[in-house]
């Protein structure tokens, strides 16, 4: 969804100049608007306790990280350790190195995530012939309507060493073949590149639609001027849609530690745990595989959150300083 | 006009609060059983049949006036239907009655007062027949009684039968000669000539494998690694292995005896001369049953049902048979099979806050009286083709447990002396002999089991030996293995791989063991002694 903001960070920028009107006639707000609005506050109701119900009330539960958790005592009832569970979690050896392949994973996606799209809509944005045009853009999102339970098997057949179809062209060049799913090193390559694959189409929709908000008589007078094609891309467009990358970029920092866990799931293997295993399948295997050890999924679970809460902290900050986006 | 409409409405309206009426009065009177199932690949519905609506419902529901609502079915062949178990320990929501075969998971749920103390009410409702299973089977009870009260309906387990076979396609054995493999080198020469020869005569040579393995190496299952270990007088099942002890009489474990390197080293051997898949580490057990289906792997290791799953779809593919024989031996080593106690195995368990426990007690005789001592023809409708499945609880007598009269009748050729379930069994695998059910996947599944030729026969022949090892692990396990067990699995499983396919040097054998032990095995060693004391 995240992907979206643009299009309301328009909209979020008009309310901000309401808001400074508003702020304004406050003493007048409170009294008189609420009693106006009291409708509309009482139809939030519903989607408020929903929330809270579904989305806070359950935070009782990370409670769990900090106790020797048993089921037969309850989150009420269990004995509190202190640090335990996370002193246990950072001295296990994988722990580390789950670490490094999120971050690595992760990163790749993020920097491929940006520099593919925006490629993609630039290039597409040179494409004259409309029918064209549109029937790429529908090919390319698609992918992004798949799940990652389908795409696996597909990927593990089409990326076999002995009968994939990219082996057998790679081998047509003389590359030897190359076991994408098998190998260490080859792994979370692949990851990086099969889920830009699948996404960028649906990214290159944002920016897109911020290539159409870019002025058109500032082509006009660059070509009187008797500036090319690239150089109207270099000096128009780029610029047109920086503030965009540059947002989306930003806003992509809070997935750090989101190596994409449906993707990791279905196509991981014994032989590339060591570059392959991420934080979150880390913490499905605790929780659900074998026997469950909630109070430490828990506690791997918390320490992901509060990582990504600096970072989601971060951006906002960057955000605002280099874009002027702000949310509140 | 419209005032006419009104009135119609208003009957209308009235006709269904009426019917509603009905419907709650009617649900007064019948008592609802939730359940869940057990999904499997091998299970066959018959006619128009549902997991919701079959057989056993209607059954249940015409001689009981039982309603059985299941809640839901996962996956039994792949990890689906634990995590689902794991989910509902954690919500507590259970169904009022469902199957696992967790230890770990059992003794969770009943410290978590999740599950109903049975005793009273099996006492009261079971029939006589189904109260003398407790005599006839106190092990299998023993394991579902937690101080002195009974909180399961156990299988009535008799695990001779669990052990490791070495299955190989006929036509494959044709191929390399006609005899099977008596040693592992006899096994790996074979293996490589099976791989680079042409042993399904397709004319293409070297594209076969002369080994199956899965992803999952120490699964109790197809294309496992057990029969190998097991070869080197290691004996394990399952990815947990199993605790047994060693010559101290200390309490010692499956995958950290120093033997497991030899069975490691010739995999890695197997591997590295191509007579294993390549890409076996991206192929669970599903892919690789498709490969023994198109004819791409014809050998490898499995448990004693192989020929109800998969090898039933070679024969049904190429009509040609994949049969079992002794796991080939490693010169100087004598072999140890793995079993489980059989104290637990798999269970049934009933809610604690189920409304009916008693139309579960009922249901269970009813089984009784259908699928165990009833007539040929019940046996036939309601057990056969995996239909008992499909009861939310049944009475799980493995067919192995009749193994020896049934093996006695058979070269006795003559089935006076058997009644009900064996009975039907002689008739099938007699049946699959002289050829008149040669088509009938029943007769060729007991076939593979209770023939002269089947695993029965070879797992008895184990037993003789003194080959079975039982699983020290009963009814009580330590704290430490709820809190381990996971990660040392995981580690057992991801470090064999890498052994095997190269990416660690098997030289590093000694700091394997010495993880497992630092990663908590020790641990559970220590407790393991204390608990169970020889």
């Amino acid at each position: 969804m995240k992907r979206l903001y643009p299009v309301i960070c328009f909209e979020i920028e008009r309310t901000d100049n309401e808001m400074q009107q508003s702020q304004k006639k406050k003493p007048s707000y409170w009294s008189k608007d609420f009693k106006k609005e009291l409708p509309f506050y009482l139809m939030l109701i519903p989607a408020f306790v929903l929330v809270l119900v579904y989305s806070y009330g359950p935070m009782v539960g990370i409670a769990m990280a900090f106790q020797d958790f048993r089921l037969a005592d309850g989150i009420f009832g269990s004995n509190f350790n202190g640090l335990d569970n996370f002193r246990t979690l950072f001295s296990m050896p994988n722990f580390w190195p789950v670490i490094r392949n999120t971050l690595i994973i992760a990163l790749g996606k993020m920097i491929g995530g940006i520099i593919v799209p925006v490629g993609f809509a630039l290039l597409l944005n040179e494409i004259r012939h409309m029918g064209f045009k549109k029937s790429i853009q529908t090919m390319v999102y698609l992918p992004n309507f798949l799940s990652w339970v389908i795409l696996a098997s597909i990927f593990i057949d089409i990326l076999s060493p002995s009968d994939g179809v990219v082996n057998h062209m790679l081998g047509m060049i003389g590359i030897e073949p190359i076991f994408f799913l098998g190998d260490t090193t080859w792994f979370p390559i692949t990851m990086i590149f099969t889920e830009i694959w699948r996404m960028f189409g649906f990214g290159a929709i944002i920016y897109l639609a911020a290539l159409t908000g870019i002025d058109p008589t500032l082509y006009e007078a660059a070509q009187i001027d008797g500036a090319n094609r690239i150089k109207q891309t270099l000096h128009i467009t780029f610029p047109g849609i920086l503030s965009t990358v540059i947002l989306m970029t930003v806003l992509s920092m809070s997935g750090v530690l989101d190596g994409g866990f449906d993707q990791i799931f279905n196509m991981y293997n014994p032989a590339v745990m060591e570059t392959g295993d991420i934080l979150d399948t880390l913490i499905f295997r605790f929780g659900f595989q074998g026997t469950p050890q909630w109070a430490l999924s828990t506690a791997a679970n918390l320490f992901r959150s509060v990582v990504s809460t600096i970072f989601v902290v971060t951006s906002y900050i960057l955000a605002d300083r280099l874009v002027g986006y702000r949310i509140f | 006009m419209k005032k006419l409409m009104l009135l119609g409405c208003g009957l209308m309206i009235a006709l269904v609060l009426v019917a509603c009426g009905d419907d709650t009065a009617g649900d007064s009177d019948t008592r609802v059983v939730t359940t869940a199932l057990q999904a499997s690949a091998v299970q066959v519905f018959r006619d128009d049949d549902t997991w919701d609506d079959n057989l056993w419902t209607r059954l249940i529901y015409d001689e009981l006036g039982i309603v059985v609502d299941v809640t839901f079915t996962a996956d039994s062949s792949t990890d689906a239907y634990s995590n689902q178990m794991n989910l509902l320990l954690a919500s507590g929501d259970l169904p009022d009655v469902l199957r696992f075969d967790s230890r770990e998971w059992f003794r969770e749920a009943v410290d978590a007062g999740l599950v109903m103390d049975i005793t009273d009410v099996f006492q009261e409702y079971a029939s006589p027949e189904v109260l003398a299973f407790m005599e006839r089977y106190p092990e299998s009870f023993e394991g579902v009684t937690v101080d002195g009260r009974l909180y399961g309906f156990p299988f009535m387990n008799n695990n001779f039968h669990e052990a490791s076979f070495f299955w190989m396609r006929d036509d494959w054995l044709e191929y390399v000669g006609g005899v099977p493999p008596q040693t592992l080198d006899e096994m790996v020469e074979m293996a490589i000539a099976l791989s680079e020869g042409d042993p399904d005569g397709d004319g293409i040579y070297g594209n076969t494998f002369g080994f199956a393995l899965q992803s999952n190496v120490v699964a109790n299952n197809f294309g496992s690694i057990g029969g190998m270990l097991a070869a080197f007088g290691v004996p394990n099942y399952g990815d947990s292995g199993i605790f047994f002890r060693d010559a101290d009489g200390l309490v010692t474990h499956s995958f950290i005896q120093p033997e497991v390197r030899y069975a490691l080293e010739i995999l890695n051997y197997l591997f590295e001369a191509g007579a294993i898949d390549p890409e076996f580490i991206v192929k669970d057990l599903s892919v690789l049953e498709t490969d023994l289906a198109l004819g791409r792997i014809g050998v490898g290791y499995h448990m004693n049902w192989g020929t109800w799953h998969p090898f039933n779809t070679v024969y049904t593919e190429d009509g040609v048979i994949v049969r079992p024989y002794p796991i080939p031996r490693a010169p100087g080593f004598e072999p140890l099979h793995g079993t489980r106690n059989n104290s637990m195995s798999e269970y049934f368990v009933i809610a604690a806050d189920a409304a009916h426990p008693e139309a579960i007690i009922e249901i269970i005789n009813l089984y009784y009286e259908v699928a165990v001592a009833g007539t040929q023809e019940q046996f036939l409708e309601f057990w056969a083709d995996e239909q008992y499945r499909l009861s939310p609880i049944f009475i799980g007598i493995p067919t192995e447990n009749n193994a020896v009269d049934i093996i006695a009748a058979l070269e006795a050729g003559s089935s006076e002396e058997l009644v009900g379930q064996p009975l039907a069994i002689f008739d099938l695998v007699v049946g699959f002999e002289d050829g008149s059910l040669a088509d009938d996947m029943n007769a060729f599944g007991t076939w593979g089991q209770m023939s002269e030729y089947g695993t029965m026969r070879l797992a008895l022949d184990y037993q003789a030996a003194g080959m079975l090892v039982a699983d020290i692990m009963a009814g009580y396990v330590p704290e430490s293995w709820l809190h381990h067990s996971a990660n040392l699995v995981s580690h057992v499983q991801t470090n064999f791989v890498n052994f095997i396919i190269g990416n660690r040097s098997l030289d590093e054998f000694d700091d394997f063991i010495q993880e497992w032990l630092n990663m908590g095995g020790q641990e559970v060693l220590d407790d393991m002694n204390e608990l169970y004391p020889n």
